[in-house]
């Protein structure tokens, strides 16, 4: 009986012990990286009980349930990181590749250079395998907004009938524009900018 | 109360059920990205059916991508955001929506175990409020980078 009773006594101080690890060891961690230039942005943990903020790269916050405050910010060291999110990294995807093929102006036509970058893009498609493509249209300022619009929308569309006419599949095209609404190169309303006269081809 | 309110009240309660079912059309088939890599056991969670997940395959909204263990998968979002899922873990895409002509930028994911990199692409860049990713214990919001996350069993 004595003994059964010291067996009890055990098992609750095990409990004890292992629930007051569990809680200074919190299950959920964010780490902030630096991105693939080496740029190092910033992230936020926010739950009902706080908030902590990552702005240097490898630095962790570890935190529980939404009604406890995140901890204090730690660096986390490399090891740990590839413990912990090997791999997820390993499954990262290589980045989209972008293509700009510029225009002549107030004119659906490629300009030279650009026709002779568009076996590269369709290379590209192949190599990758990629099932998505965006085709994205745009202009300089040259002229109104509806009319901008709908140029930037049929310099897409002809990019999109070439990339599909050498066997990319209509499927995978998403095909938008933006008019004169994302200036590759800022200027004033009505300048004529070759660089601006574009379309934007992403291969994912 | 006369037949005709009652005849009302069952007509306005079959509405609102009619409403409570209806789910905006179209909404669901938006594709939203593809799969790149995928290393078994993997799967996509697509209205409610879970398939294996194949390397290409097309994301639409509101999919849920699940990796049993061992497993891992890795994805690009149109809007040029990168994301991969480490072993035993389930990110549902709640939110996506890249269309800066008609304003209308977000991105949110639900990270509800396992592990996970992401690393945030123009609807970020252009709007890096409308970007986060939501976990059982807290909320990240994001400044244009790369992160990782870890929710504990």
């Amino acid at each position: 009986m004595a003994r059964l009773s010291l067996n009890g006594v055990r098992c609750l101080v095990l409990l004890l012990v292992l629930s007051a690890l569990a809680a200074c060891a919190p299950g959920n961690v964010v780490v902030l990286l630096p991105d693939p230039e080496g740029k190092v942005g910033k992230v936020t943990l926010s739950n009902s009980a706080g908030s902590q903020t990552l702005d240097r790269a490898g630095q962790a916050v570890f935190f529980s349930d939404a009604g406890s405050a995140p901890r204090a910010p730690e660096t986390m060291a490399p090891e740990e990181i590839q413990r912990r999110f090997g791999e997820a990294l390993a499954a990262r995807p290589s980045q989209p590749l972008g293509f700009i093929l510029y225009f002549a102006p107030n004119s659906t036509e490629l300009v030279e250079s650009s026709r002779d970058q568009l076996p590269q893009i369709i290379a590209a498609v192949k190599r990758r395998e990629s099932v998505d493509v965006s085709v994205v249209g745009h202009c300089d300022t040259t002229g109104d907004d509806a009319y901008n619009l709908r140029l930037s929308r049929e310099r897409a569309e002809t990019v999109a009938r070439q990339l599909t006419a050498q066997g990319v599949d209509p499927k995978t095209l998403e095909i938008t524009s933006h008019g004169k609404r994302r200036l590759l190169v800022p200027t004033a309303d009505n300048v004529s900018e070759p660089r601006n006269r574009r379309v934007e081809v992403t291969v994912r | 109360m006369d037949y005709r309110g009652k005849r009302m009240r069952y007509a306005l309660l079959a509405l609102l059920v009619a409403l409570a079912w209806a789910r905006p059309t179209g909404a669901e088939e938006t594709v939203i990205g593809s799969l790149r890599q995928v290393k078994e056991p993997a799967f996509i969670l697509h209205e409610g059916q879970s398939l294996p997940a194949q390397p290409r395959q097309q994301i639409r909204l509101n999919d849920t991508l699940r990796t049993g263990p061992g497993g891992a998968m890795g994805a690009i979002l149109r809007d040029d955001s990168v994301l991969s899922l480490g072993p035993n873990s389930e990110l549902s895409l709640d939110e996506f929506a890249f269309a800066p002509v008609e304003d209308k930028l977000s991105l949110v994911g639900r990270l509800t175990r396992g592990t996970a990199a992401f690393l945030t692409g123009k609807i970020g860049q252009m709007r890096p409020e409308a970007v986060r990713v939501e976990t059982p214990g807290g909320i990240i919001g994001v400044r244009g980078t790369q992160f990782l996350v870890q929710v504990g069993e």
